[in-house]
Parts: structure tokens; C-alpha cells; sequence
């Protein structure tokens, strides 16, 4: 069995309806599997973490972000792999 | 899952504030390819550097996309090449343009390894291939050259110094219609280490596995960043306890990245070397760290203080970061890849003296330097040998990689372009030490006790 690979997705933007949907969605077709969300919504304010499963994408991981950030036009997407955040912040 | 600020904190290093992995160098060892015929021992060095590096380029560059982080070089270090030299006998330069050509094949940024190690004395090539090294640097692109004239425990090699110095020069005047950029492929080392993925010093040691995969980490924008978000009275034990906190993270990236890729090329992890390498790129500079700490301009005094708590945080922090820490490690400061020595150095903060204090106390040595196009080799021999001595009696690396702006004076500026960024001309002494330099013979090796 392949070895679960994960990575976190980070939405920072202005609050509007179908931000969630949108990502949802863009994860989706890339064969994604949404771990676990925590959101924000703070005075018009939107942040959201999402940890994905990526090991069977069917696209690369630069890619995906590529593509949600095109569905979300105004708001600031990052999408990075997992291990460099646990290298970085856990001993 | 993680904590945002975090997350937020990974990404910002990463996207705003230049953290990259400044290089993934493969160390290859060339022993079993020495031969007494010399067009046979060329043969199999190709072969054998693109058999093992052909994949270098390509999984460096996955591993960058997968992790969303620049690799920024990818390079190939060798056994010291007078060695096979010394074996084979015939133009070392032969062994150059091979290096070169392979190199080109497999599409790395440099090849490291034109060196001889004669800090005691010359043996069989060793000769041959210093001589030869004006001309293997102006006939090949990629090929980087280095020799170490000095050891702590060997003392310093004068005959070698007052070679090298005509070498460097020969290389400048050779290379004069590109910007003398011979010179900057050059370096003379003393007390070389033999795992260092930085060039142009980088060469596979004798002590080394056939072969090794490297990874050099940067970052001066990120501790830069940090410094700045701290406030003005913070007192200097918690700046390098900050330091620290950021080397360590750092040198986390460099230790994923490089255990990926060994793993991925199928051959043994080497080390991490922790330096904090610059770049002319604004906001990658060690200089304004210094500066961030407290310094009006780098180049005042309170700079080797200031360099040589970051240099101890870096390598403090960096320590625990990884299994297998190496290289030169600590912070660089060639003086043409940074924007704020560029500026000290202009506005005449930054004198060659201050750089030569500075070495004492940081990685490696006068760095990078652009001096006069008239100096003569035995004032470049002189500033090697001053060099060569910081690093003998303080058991530490240093080095020299100077470059005569051939037709260029004191305060004008030569401009390499790229990674290698400009520089102004740095005014020197003009009292000739050719009377000490023409001695030759040996500066013996420093007692290592009653150390005051």
C-alpha cells in the first residue's frame, strides 16, 4: 500500500458564499480527499486550513493550487506538501 | 492538523522571504576511474558523473514542484583531480573540458573538483595542475577549480601561496574580456573540508563514500525577517535565541530535502551545510541582518561582534536540525552576492580590513572580492597568506576567492551578472611584502597549546 501523503491548503480572503464549495470542488477532480477543515469567518474576514489527502491526485500538488486559486479569484491560496511543515515545526 | 500562524509562517518564509535550498551537490569519487592513459581516465569520468548525476537535474526539480520550495543549483563535486592527474600524467586540461562536458550533458549549474591539496607540499600532478589552471578556467564554463595551501596541523605551504597569487592573476588577465570570471571560479583554501556543496570551493574528498548526495541551505531574508519582528530593546541573548529557532527550521527544510533526494538518486545522504548564503537579490542579504541587529551599515564597528553571534546562533540551531551536519556551515559574506556588502563596500563602510576581521569569526574567508587590476600576485599572494593564517591558528576554514578587475580601478565597478552579482573595486595596500612572499618555504604549523 502506498504511503498516505497529505497536504495543508490555506484560503485567506474577503468572506463571500462558495468558498468551501469552490474548494471542495476543485479537490474533488483532482481525485483529492478532504481530511479535515477548520475555518474562520471573522468581520467580513475568511481564513480556512484544510489537510488533504494527495496521494492518489490526479494532478500535481502546484497544479491543484493552480486551480483553486483560479475558482477563487480574491482571496489568497496556498497549497503546500506536509512534510515541510512537520520538519519544521515538530521535533 | 497545524497550528495557522504556523502554517502562515512556513509559507511566508518560503514565498516572501527567499528561504530556498541554495544547492543539492552530488559528491562522485573519481579513484576508480585514474588511469595511466589520460584519454581513457577522461573517458571514464564522463561515463561515470553521468551515470550517477544524469538524474540529479530532474529530481532536484520534482522535489522542488512536490514541495513547492526553490532548489536553486544543482552541482557535482569530485575527487581532487591532480590526484588522477598525478596518475595519468599528460594536460590536465584535458581532464578540465571533460569535466566541462559532462557537466553540460547532464545539465548542472557547476562541477567542482579541479583542485590539488598541497598544504605540506606538491606530489606527482600537483604541480601540473595548478599551472594548468589559468587555462582550464578560461577554456570550460562550468568546471570550478580550488587548492588548499594551509592546514592547522601542517602549517601553511608558501611556495603554493606565492603560486597561487600568480594564478589568480593569470586567470584574471585570461579571462579579462568576460569580467575576469576565471577568478571567481577560483578559490584557495586553508584547513579545505572535504564535504562542502558550496562553490566554487566544492570537492569530493578521499574520505568520502564513492558516492554522496549534499544539500546547502540559505535563508538570510527569513532570519532578517524575523530580527526585524522583534523589538528594538530586545536584548542580544534573546536575538540569537531567535536566530537559533529559525536555523533550526531552516536546516529542517535542507535535511527533508536532502534525505529525498539521496533516497530518490538511491545513494547516501552526505550532510547539511547550515551556511546562511546571500544572494544579490534584495531582501537575501547577511549584511542587513547585521544591520537588523543593530549596526548603521555593516562594516561598522561592532560587525564582527554582531557576525560572530549569528554565526554561533546558525550553527547552534542548525545542529540539532539534522543527523549529519557538515560543510562550511555558519554564515558567508562574499562581498558581490550581497546587497548590503555591495552598498558597505560602496559607501566605504566595508574596507578589506573589516572583511578580514570578519573572517575570523564567520564560514570561510575574503570572499568575492574585487580588487585593482594592477595588484601584483605577490599582493595577492599576501592577502592569501593572511587569509591562510586567520584560518591555521584559529582551526577554522578560510579562504580566498579574489578577483583583479583587470583595467579597472580602485571605486569602479565589475559586474559578473546573475548569481554571482557586481561589485565595486576594494582599495588595497599598496607596500609591496614581495620580499616575504619571494622567501617561500613553509609557515610551520601553530603550537596548539598555551593559546592566548
Amino acid at each position: 500500500m502506498k504511503k498516505q501523503e497529505n497536504a495543508v491548503l490555506t484560503v485567506v480572503g474577503k468572506n463571500h458564499i462558495g468558498i468551501l464549495a469552490g474548494v471542495a470542488t476543485a479537490v474533488a477532480e483532482a481525485n483529492g480527499n478532504v481530511i479535515e477543515v477548520s475555518q474562520k469567518v471573522m468581520d467580513d474576514f475568511f481564513t480556512m486550513n484544510m489537510l488533504i489527502d494527495v496521494t492518489d491526485l490526479s494532478c500535481t500538488i502546484h497544479q491543484l493550487e493552480e486551480n483553486i486559486k483560479a475558482s477563487l479569484p480574491e482571496t489568497e491560496v496556498h497549497l503546500m506538501h506536509d512534510n515541510i511543515f512537520s520538519a519544521m515545526h515538530s521535533i | 492538523m497545524y497550528n495557522m500562524n504556523d502554517v502562515m509562517e512556513t509559507i511566508s518564509m518560503i514565498r516572501d522571504n527567499n528561504l530556498d535550498i541554495r544547492t543539492t551537490t552530488m559528491g562522485i569519487s573519481l579513484l576508480d576511474c585514474a588511469d595511466t592513459d589520460i584519454d581513457k581516465s577522461c573517458t571514464k569520468i564522463y561515463d561515470k558523473i553521468c551515470r550517477l548525476a544524469g538524474n540529479l537535474v530532474s529530481t532536484a526539480d520534482s522535489i522542488a514542484e512536490k514541495y513547492g520550495i526553490p532548489i536553486v543549483n544543482k552541482r557535482v563535486s569530485v575527487t581532487p583531480i591532480a590526484m588522477l592527474a598525478g596518475v595519468s600524467g599528460g594536460d590536465p586540461v584535458k581532464y578540465a573540458k571533460a569535466l566541462d562536458r559532462a557537466a553540460h550533458e547532464i545539465g548542472v549549474d557547476f562541477i567542482g573538483g579541479y583542485s590539488a591539496l598541497v598544504h605540506k607540499g606538491f606530489s606527482a600532478g600537483d604541480l601540473e595542475l595548478i599551472n594548468s589552471i589559468p587555462q582550464a578556467l578560461s577554456e570550460t564554463e562550468l568546471v570550478c577549480s580550488s587548492v588548499n595551501i594551509g592546514s592547522t596541523k601542517a602549517g601553511i605551504n608558501m611556495d603554493a601561496v606565492k603560486l597561487m597569487g600568480q594564478k589568480v592573476r593569470e586567470t584574471a588577465e585570461i579571462t579579462a574580456d568576460r569580467q575576469c570570471i576565471g577568478a571567481a571560479k577560483l578559490v584557495v583554501f586553508c584547513n579545505a573540508v572535504e564535504d562542502n556543496p558550496f562553490m566554487a570551493g566544492a570537492f569530493h574528498g578521499v574520505g568520502e563514500a564513492d558516492h554522496v548526495l549534499s544539500v546547502g541551505v540559505s535563508g538570510p531574508g527569513v532570519v532578517r525577517n524575523v530580527l526585524a519582528g522583534m523589538p528594538a530593546d530586545a536584548r542580544l541573548d534573546e536575538v540569537s535565541e531567535m536566530i537559533k529557532k529559525t536555523a533550526f527550521k531552516i536546516t529542517r527544510v535542507g535535511q527533508l530535502v536532502g534525505s529525498e533526494a539521496a533516497a530518490m538518486l538511491d545513494t547516501q545522504f552526505g550532510i547539511v551545510d547550515l551556511s546562511l548564503a546571500p544572494t544579490p537579490a534584495i531582501g537575501d542579504s547577511v549584511a542587513h541582518i547585521l544591520e537588523e541587529i543593530g549596526l548603521e551599515q555593516c562594516g561598522a564597528h561592532g560587525t564582527t561582534a554582531a557576525l560572530a553571534m549569528l554565526n554561533d546562533a546558525v550553527k547552534k540551531g542548525g545542529v540539532m536540525a539534522s543527523s549529519s551536519v557538515g560543510g562550511l556551515s555558519g554564515a558567508f559574506i562574499p562581498v558581490s552576492e550581497d546587497d548590503g556588502m555591495i552598498s558597505a563596500a560602496r559607501a566605504g563602510t566595508l574596507s578589506i580590513e573589516k572583511l578580514e576581521a570578519m573572517t575570523a569569526v564567520c564560514s570561510v574567508g575574503l570572499d568575492m572580492v574585487v580588487i585593482p587590476g594592477d595588484t601584483t600576485a605577490e599582493v595577492i599572494s599576501a592577502i592569501i597568506a593572511d587569509e591562510a593564517a586567520i584560518g591555521m591558528v584559529n582551526s577554522k576554514t578560510t579562504a580566498v576567492r579574489v578577483i583583479p578587475a583587470i583595467g579597472l580601478k580602485s571605486g569602479e565597478e565589475l559586474n559578473f551578472g546573475g548569481l554571482l552579482g557586481y561589485g565595486p573595486v576594494m582599495s588595497l595596500r599598496s607596500q609591496s611584502p614581495a620580499k616575504m612572499i619571494n622567501r617561500g618555504g613553509r609557515i610551520p604549523a601553530p603550537l596548539q597549546s598555551l593559546k592566548n
